[in-house]
This record gives structure tokens, sequence and C-alpha cells, in this order.
């Protein structure tokens, strides 16, 4: 617990992605959609006007393949979307890091989806639907999202405000510790979540890691998700000239 | 002062202009974005309060351990319960299971062919069939290992007719051992001990065992794995055998070869697998001295391996030591039965039932995922056969049965689920009913039971076969906190049926039964020859594509799994079929073709149709050896 009359620390929340764990078994992206209320396909959908705010991505290489989850990179460093935004509909949090997305300030420009260098961001073209009876089983702790508006990854905020709910009930203030549903549901645990400001925590430890690497790290939006790989034909698809001279 | 006409024009584009630079129009701009982002049709969340239950989840013989989240009545998700300081996350399917009573593909109502009928209809006609169809009667269990199964081979054994599966109760290698095995023996796999586990093209990490205990990095034995395509438990595997495809049984004989220093048989062997004859001699002598167990279980949609592959896996595992060893392949005990449910029918293998000889078959199709071709069932069905389907879906078996009744499924009625195929002990856990079922919905076991005149439900029956699991007085009751309870410990049978209504797992004491086969299968196994034909056709399968609407994202709103009627190739494949990525192929085998869609992979090796498991699959294979197969004899662009 923290001092009566200490600031409370910042968060700065941030994902590392273990690529040659991952066997590509779908569980985080079902996972992300039944707690964030993304609807089934719309029956125009496809692979892109569908919505999957986490999206495994087959990676071929050489008759080799790779699978990679790719979600919003949660960028800090002139975070792309955040700049663009008319409306400031999106905005990154300093006290967790997360980037959010206020969908009922959103105008469904799409700039944010144009400035996005990782194409993490997914434009509701319908009306979210669900079959007859199944609007019943959607989570009570996130609305569901309109036509018209961009929707992304927010690293579940709904749950990280629920953890914050319990933390002030006991008192507690500062960073709390919750798990996103991907990482619960990943049955390789390949996802690891937590505190990069904490450099005890699991996911900051293995941020440093050598075999560690951010996508496109080049164009300085300081991702906060991180990936490994020991493979070098994967390090080199990260899009960044290190990996690719290491590869 | 006048007042000219210029005037009031500029005071008016003044005032325009001005309108642009202050907050007004970007105020009315969020506000009509707003208005139009909250319509009526959006749905509302529900509210309630938020409770968790544990269940166990159904959908798969894994069973794995279920924490429900609710709002009021109604299950909102599902997660992977904790046990004790561990837990085994859920697959894709398992995490959407609550939305199944949804599924717009629900059968609701009973059906008599295309036609609404009503249920009482459906029972006398079936009561008729079965009056006059003793010794031609079959009771096809797509879910085999279950209570109810076990109720049908009871009631079977009255009625005088067959319990049939597609794939054996143990698992198609266990059952090959279990046939082999010098006396009665319920052998399984002991994998906390086993140093490798070496999978021959058994999809251990997708469909097999809980996938969140396959996949766990911190599993204790290592995974070895050999298959033609890079599937999830090939990179999940600590090592992968990429052999050719069609080539499983030829890596087992080389196997065997090795450990048999039998040098030709090694060569002809890595010739047709692709992997070296010194890869294979190492990998056996590893394999030897690494308490290794093999498998050779097919994936569940795609039927069991052919015989020939299952001798050779039993007599490698054999020669690495495995039958009867810590480690390897064990004998448990059967998980306890009440006395007089005797006799119980036998249970046959679809294919070993003669064809055309059955004039009365009932279906238990009451989950999704285990569905068989309709043409190897059919092909026992004598002519004018009375098929009743208890089925979830309107699609699938319920179109061709002559009679249809909507089933009770997965969260709608309390089950058990099976011993899971990785278990070296016996377990029983219960799947809770949390949500309604559609009225009219019946419990497959219940309504086949009236038919030999039992009218007792499944949850008596349930709790009879607890009953009879306390009196045994072994195993342990494990509770979802973690903590272990000695089933003798119990008071009476109602706290240990109390306990499992709460989520507790009852699981046998490792029993150390002997174990030993009284005739090993021997060398020579045949090794499949090269294929003539002009591409090697794997069928490509994966669990849960129907579970929900939700697995849409998988590859509707994703490339994540092969479509329905989708077949990958390699773009050289492709070019020499004069075939383009998004164009269609029409495969021909020798029993039937299909009009498929081509999708380019650099992944599939060049020779190879990766063709989604499914109907367009159905249409081509044909049953050989015990296995379900296809070759194809030409490819064309359609």
């Amino acid at each position: 617990m923290n001092a009566p009359n200490s600031k409370p620390k910042n968060a700065r929340y941030g994902m590392a992605i273990d690529i040659d764990r991952c066997t590509g078994c779908g569980a985080c992206m079902i996972a992300c959609a039944v707690e964030n209320n993304v609807p089934p396909a719309a029956p125009t959908a496809n692979v892109r006007t569908g919505i999957t705010p986490l999206r495994v991505v087959r990676y071929e290489h050489a008759g080799r393949t790779a699978f990679v989850p790719m979600l919003c990179q949660q960028c800090e460093d002139e975070t792309p979307c955040v700049a663009v935004c008319p409306q400031n509909a999106v905005e990154l949090d300093p006290a967790t890091g997360i980037v959010g997305q206020i969908p009922q300030r959103c105008l469904g420009c799409r700039y944010c989806m144009a400035a996005c260098p990782y194409h993490a961001r997914y434009f509701n073209w319908a009306d979210p639907e669900w079959p007859a009876g199944m609007e019943r089983t959607l989570n009570p702790s996130v609305a569901p999202r309109m036509r018209g508006v961009v929707e992304k990854c927010n690293f579940c905020h709904g749950r990280w405000h629920e953890a914050k709910q319990l933390a002030a009930a006991n008192g507690e203030t500062g960073p709390v510790t919750y798990t996103p549903a991907c990482v619960e549901a990943c049955p390789s645990r390949a996802i690891v979540f937590g505190d990069l400001n904490d450099p005890a925590s699991p996911v900051s430890q293995l941020a440093k890691q050598q075999d560690a690497f951010r996508l496109l790290e080049s164009i300085g939006t300081g991702p906060k998700v991180y990936y490994r790989s020991h493979r070098d034909w994967v390090r080199a698809a990260s899009g960044n000239e290190q990996e690719a001279h290491r590869g | 002062m006048a007042h000219l006409r210029r005037d009031f024009l500029l005071f008016a584009g003044g005032a325009g202009a001005g309108l642009a630079f202050s907050p007004l129009p970007w105020r009315l701009i969020g506000d009509s974005a707003l208005w139009s982002q909250n319509w009526s049709w959006i749905p509302k969340l529900p509210h309630g309060e938020i409770s968790y239950k544990p269940t166990a989840c159904e959908l798969c013989p894994a069973g794995c351990a279920v924490r429900a989240r609710l709002v009021g009545a109604q299950p909102v998700s599902l997660w992977a319960a904790q046990q004790g300081d561990r837990t085994e996350p859920l697959c894709a399917a398992g995490l959407c299971g609550h939305h199944l009573a949804f599924h717009p593909a629900r059968l609701r109502a009973a059906q008599h062919g295309a036609a609404r009928c009503n249920a009482d209809e459906a029972f006398n006609a079936a009561s008729q069939a079965v009056a006059g169809a003793r010794g031609a009667l079959a009771v096809l269990d797509l879910r085999p290992g279950r209570t109810a199964s076990v109720l049908y081979r009871k009631h079977l054994a009255t009625l005088g007719g067959q319990y049939v599966t597609v794939a054996p109760t143990l698992g198609p290698t266990l059952q090959a051992v279990a046939d082999a095995a010098a006396s009665p023996a319920v052998p399984a796999f002991d994998l906390d001990n086993a140093g490798i586990l070496l999978s021959i093209g058994t999809p251990v990490a997708e469909a097999w065992g809980a996938p969140g205990r396959m996949l766990n990095p911190a599993r204790k034995f290592r995974l070895w794995h050999a298959e033609a395509l890079e599937s999830g438990t090939a990179l999940a595997a600590d090592r992968w055998f990429r052999i050719r495809p069609n080539s499983e049984a030829a890596f087992v004989a080389g196997l065997v070869a090795a450990l048999d220093n039998d040098a030709a048989t090694l060569r002809r062997a890595a010739e047709l697998t692709g992997i070296g004859a010194d890869d294979l001699a190492a990998a056996a002598r590893e394999l030897r001295q690494a308490q290794a167990v093999a498998v050779a279980d097919s994936h569940p949609l795609l039927g069991p391996p052919a015989q020939e592959t299952l001798r050779a896996v039993v007599c490698l595992n054999a020669r690495l030591g495995a039958i009867g060893r810590k480690g390897g392949i064990v004998s448990r005990r059967e998980t306890p039965l009440p006395k007089d449910w005797a006799p119980l029918a036998p249970e046959t293998a679809l294919a070993a039932v003669p064809d055309a000889s059955l004039r009365f078959l009932f279906i238990d199709d009451a989950a999704p995922g285990a569905p068989a071709p309709w043409k190897m069932i059919a092909a026992k069905l004598a002519p004018g056969a009375t098929v009743v389907a208890a089925s979830w879906s309107a699609s699938g078996f319920a179109r061709q049965a002559t009679y249809a009744l909507p089933a009770v499924s997965y969260l709608e009625g309390l089950h058990d689920v099976p011993v899971p195929p990785d278990a070296a002990a016996a377990r029983f856990a219960l799947s809770l009913p949390l949500v309604e079922p559609a009225a009219g919905a019946v419990e497959p076991v219940e309504w086949f039971g009236r038919l030999a005149g039992d009218e007792t439900k499944l949850a008596d029956r349930l709790k009879q076969r607890a009953d009879a699991i306390q009196a045994a007085r072994c195993g342990m009751l494990r509770s979802t906190a973690g903590e272990d309870t000695a089933a003798a410990s119990l008071k009476s049978s109602g706290d240990f049926w109390k306990a499992l209504g709460e989520g507790s797992r009852w699981f046998d004491d490792a029993a150390s039964l002997p174990l030993a086969v009284k005739a090993t299968p021997q060398p020579p196994f045949p090794l499949e020859a090269a294929s003539a034909a002009p591409v090697a056709l794997i069928a490509a399968a994966w669990m849960g594509a129907d579970v929900s609407p939700m697995m849409t994202k998988l590859w509707v709103e994703s490339d994540l799994k092969p479509r329905a009627r989708q077949v990958f190739m390699n773009p050289a494949t492709a070019r020499n079929f004069a075939l383009d990525s998004g164009g269609r192929a029409r495969i021909m085998s020798s029993r039937g073709e299909c009009v498929v869609d081509v999708a380019l992979d650099d992944a599939t090796p060049p020779g190879v149709a990766r063709l989604a498991a499914g109907q367009a699959w159905f249409t081509l294979c044909e049953a050989k050896d015990g296995a379900w197969q296809a070759a194809a004899r030409k490819v064309v662009k359609a």
C-alpha cells in the first residue's frame, strides 16, 4: 500500500509474446472477442472488413510457419493514431500507458487506421449483431461498439477497471495487477503481460532478453508489445534493420 | 444610420465564419456522433449478480475443468478453472461453449425427414422399428466413454443390439494394446513419468489431451512429433520429424527396424519418409534410452488410423519397453460401475459392422465436433432401415435421419465427462446444467432408454455411478481450490455427490496393475509404397469449428484456419495443375469428386494438397484397413 500522501506511480503496461510458442490455435482471438463483446462475423465480413482486435497472423517463410499474434502495439512515442485523431477519440493514458479508443467520440473518419503502421485498428462497417439470444451472453463490463466507429485492443480495459475498483476498495493506489483475456486464454503461455515500469515483473525481464524485438522499431513509435523468437527468419521479418542484419 | 443590404450580408458572412471557429460545430459533430451511435437495436448488456460456477467441458474427451462466469443465471464466459496452483487453459472452442445454446444451426424441433413432427410420433415409430429389429439394431455413439455410453450398452444388452463407435473409447493406440494384452486390461498412457511422448501424426496438442497440458512449456515429458505438415502439434513439439505425406507407417516401421538392426527395412523406411537412416537410428536409440512411449491416434474428425499402423506402433512400444512400464503404457482400473448395470453390450467398431445389416440405428450426436461420413454409416443400413438421430444441429445427421430429435447439449444438462486419452488413472467429473435446454429437447440416452423400458433419468444414473465410485473407497477428490480429500474419508455418498456438484473431480489412485502383451505384432509391416496419385491428399482438421458463430473469427475474419471446401497448395504444385489462388479446382478420387477453392500456401510441401476436413473430403475418401483414406486420381481447374 502506498503512503497516504505519496503520488501513485504510473504503470506502463506491456506484453511479451513468444512467437516460438504460438501454435496458432486461435484461443486468444476467441477470448478477446468474447471478453470485449465483438460480434461474430457479419454476413459480408472478410479478412479485411472483419473485427479482430487481436489477430493471429500466419507468416510463412521457406516452407516454415510462424504465428504472430497482432494487436494494438500500444505505442508511446509519437503515437500515430493519437496524433491524427481530430476528435480526441484516441488517448494515451499516462497512468497506464494504454492507448484507449473512445467510441463515443469517434467520427469514423478512419485517419487513425490509415496512420497505424501495424494495421491493428478495425472499423465497424455494420451494427454489431449476435444470433438471437446470444446477446444474453455479452460481457456486462464492456459496451458494444456501434456502426461507424473504429476499435482496437485496449489491453482489456474493462478488466483493468475492475482490478482498479477492487484495489481502491482495499485502499490501494498505484498500478494494479490484472490479466487480459488473451493472456488468460493462451494454452501455450506464450503471452506475458505486466508493468514494464516494474523491473521485477516477468514482462519487464522478458522484454530485455536477447531474442526480444518490437515491430517496426525503427519508425520510433515505441511499442509496448515485445515479441520474442529464437528463429532468425522470424526476427528478420519484424521490419527492423538490425534484426534483418542479425538474421 | 441606414443599414444597407451589404451590411447585412457582411454580418451574416462574418457570423458564419466566426461560428466555424467556435466550439458549436464540433459540439454538433460530437453530439450527432453520439446520437447516431445509440440506437435501440444495439444490444443492451445483461444485468444481475455476477457469480462463478465450476463445471467441466464436454466438447471433447479432454474434459477440461471450467469456471463459468454468470450474470444472474446466464453464463457469459467460460475460463479454465484454477486447480490448486495450476490452470490448464481451454481451447478456442471451449472458450465459447456457452454460445452453443444460441447457435443458429441448433435443431429446435423433432423432424420426420424435412417436416416437423411430434416427438411421440418419432418414439412410436422407433418402438415399432426396434421391436422388429432385434439383432439388427445399433446405437452409434459419437462421444464414447461417458456414463451415457455405458447406459447405451446396458440398454442394448436388453434389446439385443450393437453398441457402435467410430473410434474406440480407449483411443486407437490403447485399444490396439488392449487387443494384444495377455489378460483383460484397460491400458493408459503414464505421461507424468514418461521421458518422451512420440506422436505419430496424432494431434496431441490440438485434439487429444487437454491443450493446456500438452502445450504447457513446463510439461514433464518431451514431445516428438512425426507429420508431413507443420501443424499446431508440430509447432509445439520439441522435435518435429517432417516425414513425407502418408508415410507414418513407414516411419514407425523404420524405428522398429532400427531397434531390430534390420538395415534393409531401415533404408527403405528412410527413402519413404525422407528422414535419413542415420537420423532414424539415432532417434530410435534415444527413444529407447529416454523412457519413451508412442501414440498413433489420428484426428477425431478424420477417423481411426490404419490397423497396420496401429500394429506397428504396438510393436514399437514393445521394443521400447513401454508396455507395462512406469512412464509408458500402464494398466488402470475402470471407473467403478453399479453392479446391477451389467450385462453390457460389447463395443463394436463402425468398420466392423457388416454392410446392410442394421434395420434400426440411433445416433447420439448431441454435441458438435464428432462427425462421421454419412456414406460409411449408410453402407451399414439395410434397405428401409429407420434412423433416429438425437442431434444438436439441424444440419449433419439430422438431414439424413428418418427422425431427428433436438438433443440436450453442453451446459444444458447434467452430464459426466469421459476419461481423457492422456490420463493414467480413471477420473470422474460432472458437467453441470447452466442453461435451460430448448423446449422439446431430449436427453438422448433417456430417450433411447425408454425404448428398452427404462424410465430412469440420466441424473439419477450419474448419482448411482457416483455412489459406486464412493463405495469403492479408492482415489481422491480434488476440489476447485486444489485440496485433495481421500474418497474413503467421506462420510457418505451424499457428501461425495455434493462435492462433485461443487466442481470437485474424482481421480483414481495410480494403480500398478500388470500389463503385458501376449503376442507382440512382429515385422514386417507394410511400408506404403509411393503413391501414383498426382498429388498427395491430406485432410486438415480443427476441432470446434461448429461450436459457436464466434469461431468465424478464425476462418472468415482471418485466415488462421482452413475454410470448408478449401484446398491449400504450394505455389509450385498449383502451377503444375494451372491453378491460381482464389481459383477453383476439381479433385477426383476413385470414390467421388468435389470442387474446392484454391489457396496458395508456402508452408504446404510441394506435391501435397491440404484439404479442409468436412464434406468435400468425405466425398473423396473411402474405408481402407479400418481408416478413412482418400487418394486423388485427378486434379483439374474447375
